[in-house]
Order: structure tokens, then C-alpha cells, then sequence
């Protein structure tokens, strides 16, 4: 049974290596898609503080906004511009920035009568950019840590504490990473994510050689013999296991060459990736067998598992970090084999998890395997059309 | 060696095999002839375990075939209508594989894949991946993929479908050869002359029914006559020609007497001396015999090809 199985096996790998431009291209999708996120991913966590560029409208010219702007100007958040309004708006919408703040006539006057006799409080006007949120939302904290800043010593002169003095207390940010590098656990994230999407869209496509073989009348040669059609099964799911370890030891070796992130230097991470890589290998292999025996043509198959891919690829935090995603989506992400094996794989490189999260990314992904596995073969049909 | 006995098979509302029965048998080369559709493909999915059957039974040797039992399908080889090959990858790599899958293995299965390279002339190129072969040298070595075994019975379904007249006559060649060495050939298509070449005895399917099943001569004789005769005659008679002795019946075209006679010894004297009776003097007379094509019109009321 062994020898069979492995000719079975030996076959499916003669073909994959013979077909060299289908071989190159199952490696090298997710290594580019992998490099290419890791490295943007890489640069925004880099730990240097990032200034957001801004404009400034100031029609007020008063001495609060003279000193507001250059308070501004030294801040370590933003990078301004001094505009008129109709320039400024034509930046915003031009997205040459995310925001730009008006400081309205009497700006400075109002808010000093809004703090010492409680008038109406004057209003900043914010032009922003709404496909920019985040930068809009980081500008106006800024703006209103530095107008609390400076409009003490506008209003109160020299009884006002020090500007520089006004907030009691320093920030300091620790990363919670097993190697202090914020840079290489990106990459490595990005590397788990676009390593599990490519190995998916590669398991689209052994479905649809598997689907291809039974259009060509191979399935019917392979019924006729004496073999049980649960060899044949069990012989593309190992070989498929092979490709797929193969390709996540391709994606990973150049992940670990161009970006320098490593498996944490323990015996059990190296045994608890080894293990999640298998596992992710499998449920890969069964997720193939499961979309060759669900769609009526290959095209269909195509069509319907590419849109599984995306949807487990977004869920599972390949993409972008969870924390973008709605609460209830998020809560839905843990029904997820693509979320179990990026924590797995993050887990071992630079969450600084062990054995025991390990375990608990391979037997979530199992059970997945047994699932797709099951239905798989309650689906797959034998029989011919009439003829 | 094979019975077929009262097989039905159906599709959905389809029914794609209809109580069909015939029997094979040892070293015979036996066609199953029948048009696209008739039921043929299934009919032998069913013989070769690849399809169980709603109704009916295989016996091979004695022994029921079934999808599960694998004892039959280690004496049948089949050829699939469809080029059932890997064609990434080279007819060794393809021999070997499918080789392995009847439990062939070291010096005895490199045998056999050089036995089955030597009978399709695929030598030399063995080592090419099937993807540059050309058609017929495709059809040849999915011929080759199911003797590895030494099967006693080899099914082959449209063999020669979409091949050059080169290949195909290699193709009969290696076909004809594994008839002289004793091997059972069942053989569909739905060109009759391959029949006629090949085959001793034939079944007729027709809406997934046998409709004739009969040695090649048996089958002529369902034919009302079975031989056509054509005279030329010297003048185009002035009259027509409205009965003639021995011929079941005439069709008179300008000089050409068109007569269809069913015992040419007998009944055609017969009718050449009526003829000469009526004072027409003849050129020349051309016999040929009923063909299985005819049998078929005959039987169904449409061609094989239709």
C-alpha cells in the first residue's frame, strides 16, 4: 500500500516540477505579494515618528495664531504650510494633504473671553480629506493639544505655567516583540499573511488540475483499475501537502534572507513552526479537495473558491491588521483557518508564544483539515456522464 | 469469458443502457457498434467497474464486476475514448505510473513498459513529455497504458477517434497483433469499417438497447438482400424494367440496373439471363456485398453517423 501510495505521490511531484513556469509562479506570487507588503508594513512601524503634512489658514493674525502656528511649526506630529483658504482646499481635495485647519477673525480674542468670562467658544474649521480619517484625526488632536498649550500664556501672560510644562506626564512606547524590532515582525506578519493566501490560490489551482483530470477521462482510467478511489484521494492529499510545504519553505527562506526576521531561537518555536507549517499545509491540501469537489465545472470552482480565498485571506488578517475590522468581523475571523495559522506562524517568530500556542494554531487547523476533508469526500463523484 | 447480461443503467430521467446483453468470447475481437449516444460508453464504463450498473450484471470469468471489487478489473485493460494521459510528463513516467496502479513493480514493470513502447512504435520517443506527441501518437500510448498488465480482456473505447489514416493503421496493426496472441478485444466505435476489419462478431446498440447482436456474416443476413449488384447495360432500355427473376428488387438510372439479389449464386444467373431475355445486352456487372452500415439503416431507420 505504501509503494503504491508513494507512486501515486511521485507522480503528482513529477508533474508539478515538469511544468516549470506553473511551479515558478506558485513561489514566486506569494514571496513578491509578501516582500512588497512586508516592506510597506516594515516602514510604517519603523518607530521613527512620521510627520503628517497640513495647512494652516490663519485669518485671524492675532497673537494666539502667530504663536499657534509657530508652536506648530516645532511640533514632531505634523508639518505645515501657511495657506490661503481657497489654496489649502485645493490641496485637500487634490490629496496633497489630509487636512487643512481655518483659524477663524477673532479666533483668538473669543477663545480668550471663552476662558476667563465663559462666552461662546469660537470654532476652528477642519477641510479634510474623508479617505483619510486617521491622518485628519491625529491633525486635530494635535491642534487641540497645542491651542491648550498656547493659549494659557496668550491669555495669562507670565502667570501662566510654562507652555512646555503643561502636560504632567511622558509617553514612551515599548514594542512587544520577541526581538524589540517592530520592522521585522511587520514583515514577518506580512510573510505569514501573503504566504497563507498564496497557498490557498495554489490550492484553487490543484482543484482545477484535479477537476481537469477527471474532464480528460483520467478518472475514468484510474476507476478502472484495481485501486480504491480512497488511495487516490489520500495520494493527491499528500502529495498536495508536499507542493504546499514546499512553497511555505520558499516563501519563508526568502522572507528570512530579505528581511532578517528569524524563528525565536528556541527548540520548541522551531518545532511548534515545523508543526504549524504542516498543519497549514494540510488544511490547504483538503481545502484544494474540498473546492474540486464542490463546483459543477472548473470554471464555477474557479469563480466561487477565489472568492472564499479573498474572504479568508481579509478575515484572517493577511491583508491589513484585524484591529481595521468591525468587532462582530473580528469575532467571525476566529471561524477562520487562515486566522489560527498567522497567529501560529506570528507566535513562533515574534510574539514570543511557545509550544503551547502552537498546539492550539495545529489542532484548529486539523480540525479544519477533517472538515474540508469530510465534505470533500461526501461531494467528489466517480461516475461519468452518460455516453 | 465476458456476459452481459441484462445491464440498465440511468442518468437522471435518462436512460442511457437498456437491458443490453451479449457475451464475448476467450480470444475474440468483439465490436460493439452503435452511434454517438447509443449507450456504448456506458455500457463499457459498467463492464470495466468504472460505473455500477442500476440493474443487470457483468460476470467476467465467472466472476461479478463491480466499482468495488478489484479482482475482475486486474484482467481488463481499458482504453478510454479521452487521451487519459499526464501530458506534463514523458510516456515512461505515464507507462510506469499507470503500470504501478496494477501492482507492477522493478525489472518486471521496465519490461512491460518497453513491451508496450515496442507495440505502439513509441520508442524513441519515450522520453519526450506527451505534450509534443502528435494525436495518433497520443491515441498509441494510451493504447499502451492499459496492456502493462497483461489484461485478458482489453476494452477500448473510439480507439482510433481524431487520428490520421498513418496512426490509425499502427493502431490496427498493434491491435491486430494483440488479437493473434490470444488477447479478448471488445471494441466500440462507430466506424464500421473498423468492425468489419477487426472485429468476428458485433452487437448493434441503439437508444442504449442491443438491436442485433450476430457473427459479421449473421449480420448481413438481416439485411433483406445482401448483396447489391449493378449492371451496365449497353443502351438505356426504352421500357422499365418493372420485375426481374432473383432480384428482390431493380432501380433502372439511364444505362445503370441497380438490383439487389440475396443469394448471388442462386438468384443472380437468374436475373442476368432475364435480363438478357428482354434483349438488352450487358457491359459489365459489379457485385458488392451488404454492409454493416446498411445492417444498422436496416435496423434503425438511421445511419451510423447521425
Amino acid at each position: 500500500m505504501l509503494k503504491l501510495l508513494s507512486e501515486l505521490v511521485r507522480k503528482d511531484l513529477r508533474i508539478f516540477v515538469a511544468d516549470r513556469r506553473s511551479m515558478i509562479i506558485s513561489f514566486s506570487i506569494p514571496i513578491i505579494l509578501a516582500c512588497f507588503i512586508g516592506f510597506l508594513m516594515s516602514q510604517g512601524s519603523s518607530g521613527e515618528p512620521k510627520k503628517v503634512s497640513m495647512s494652516v489658514v490663519d485669518q485671524d493674525k492675532s497673537t494666539f495664531s502667530r504663536a499657534f502656528v509657530a508652536k506648530l511649526q516645532k511640533s514632531d506630529s505634523v508639518k505645515i504650510t501657511e495657506d490661503d483658504e481657497k489654496t489649502a482646499t485645493s490641496m485637500v481635495r487634490h490629496g496633497d494633504i489630509a487636512i487643512a485647519v481655518v483659524i477663524p477673525p477673532d479666533f483668538g480674542k473669543n477663545a480668550a473671553s471663552a476662558m476667563t468670562a465663559h462666552t461662546a467658544a469660537p470654532e476652528y474649521r477642519f477641510l479634510t480629506d474623508p479617505t483619510r480619517a486617521l491622518q485628519a484625526g491625529m491633525v486635530q488632536g494635535t491642534v487641540m493639544r497645542t491651542t491648550m498649550q498656547v493659549l494659557p500664556g496668550v491669555v495669562f501672560g507670565s502667570m501662566a505655567p510654562s507652555q512646555d510644562d503643561q502636560m504632567p506626564f511622558k509617553v514612551k512606547s515599548e514594542f512587544q516583540t520577541s526581538d524589540k524590532s517592530p520592522a521585522t515582525s511587520m514583515a514577518a506578519h506580512a510573510f505569514a499573511g501573503m504566504g497563507l493566501q498564496g497557498l490557498l490560490f495554489w490550492a484553487i489551482e490543484a482543484a482545477m488540475t484535479i477537476m481537469i483530470e477527471r474532464k480528460m477521462g483520467i478518472w475514468r482510467r484510474l476507476r478502472a483499475s484495481p485501486v480504491s478511489p480512497w488511495m487516490f484521494v489520500l495520494g493527491k492529499a499528500v502529495s498536495s501537502t508536499i507542493r504546499a510545504m514546499a512553497i511555505l519553505v520558499g516563501v519563508y527562506g526568502a522572507g528570512f534572507l530579505l528581511f532578517h526576521f528569524r524563528i525565536k531561537p528556541q527548540a520548541e518555536c522551531y518545532v511548534g513552526f515545523a508543526l504549524i507549517a504542516l498543519a497549514a499545509a494540510v488544511m490547504t491540501s483538503t481545502f484544494g479537495l474540498l473546492v474540486a469537489s464542490l463546483g459543477k465545472n472548473a470554471q464555477q470552482s474557479r469563480g466561487l473558491s477565489t472568492l472564499a480565498v479573498l474572504g479568508m485571506s481579509m478575515l484572517g488578517g493577511a491583508w491589513f491588521p484585524m484591529d481595521f475590522l468591525p468587532q462582530f468581523m473580528q469575532t467571525i475571523s476566529k471561524a477562520i483557518p487562515v486566522t489560527w495559522a498567522i497567529n501560529g506562524f506570528d507566535d513562533m517568530i515574534w510574539r514570543g508564544g511557545g509550544l503551547t500556542e502552537a498546539l492550539q494554531s495545529v489542532a484548529v487547523l486539523l480540525a479544519f483539515s477533517v472538515v474540508f476533508a469530510v465534505i470533500a469526500l461526501k461531494r467528489i463523484s466517480w461516475e461519468p456522464e452518460a455516453g | 469469458m465476458l456476459e452481459v447480461i441484462a445491464l440498465r443503467k440511468t442518468f437522471g430521467d435518462t436512460v442511457a443502457v437498456k437491458d443490453a446483453t451479449f457475451s464475448v468470447g476467450p480470444g475474440m475481437c468483439y465490436g460493439l457498434l452503435g452511434p454517438n449516444g447509443a449507450g456504448k460508453t456506458t455500457t463499457i464504463s459498467i463492464i470495466t467497474g468504472t460505473v455500477d450498473a442500476d440493474g443487470g450484471k457483468v460476470m467476467l470469468d465467472g466472476e461479478l464486476v463491480s466499482s468495488d471489487n478489484p479482482g475482475p478489473k486486474n484482467k481488463i485493460g481499458y482504453v478510454p475514448q479521452e487521451i487519459a494521459l499526464y501530458s506534463e510528463i514523458n510516456a515512461i513516467d505515464n507507462l510506469r505510473f499507470f503500470g504501478a496502479l496494477y501492482g507492477l513493480t522493478g525489472q518486471h514493470l521496465l519490461n512491460r513498459i518497453e513491451y508496450g513502447l515496442e507495440l505502439t512504435g513509441l520508442t524513441d520517443r519515450a522520453k519526450e513529455p506527451v505534450a509534443v506527441y502528435s494525436g495518433g501518437m497520443k491515441r498509441r500510448l494510451n493504447i499502451a497504458a492499459a496492456l502493462l498488465h497483461e489484461p485478458q480482456l482489453v476494452v477500448l473505447d473510439e480507439p482510433t477517434a481524431g487520428v490520421d489514416p498513418q496512426s490509425r493503421n499502427a493502431i490496427f496493426d498493434a491491435l491486430t497483433a494483440l488479437v493473434n496472441t490470444g488477447k479478448t478485444l471488445l471494441y466500440t466505435t462507430h466506424y464500421m469499417e473498423e468492425v468489419e476489419r477487426l472485429c468476428q462478431r458485433v452487437a448493434i446498440m441503439d437508444h442504449g438497447s442491443v438491436v442485433a447482436e450476430e457473427s459479421l456474416a449473421g449480420m448481413r443476413k438481416l439485411l433483406p438482400a445482401r448483396n447489391e449488384v449493378t449492371v451496365e447495360l449497353e443502351h438505356a432500355p426504352p421500357n422499365l424494367i418493372t420485375a426481374l427473376p432473383g432480384a428482390l428488387s431493380n432501380k433502372l438510372d439511364g444505362a445503370t440496373l441497380t438490383l439487389e439479389i440475396d443469394d448471388l449464386t442462386k438468384d443472380l444467373p437468374r436475373a442476368l439471363q432475364a435480363i438478357s431475355d428482354l434483349g438488352l445486352r450487358i457491359q459489365s456487372v459489379q457485385t458488392r456485398e451488404g454492409s454493416l452500415e446498411e445492417v444498422f439503416l436496416h435496423l434503425t431507420g438511421r445511419r451510423l453517423r447521425d
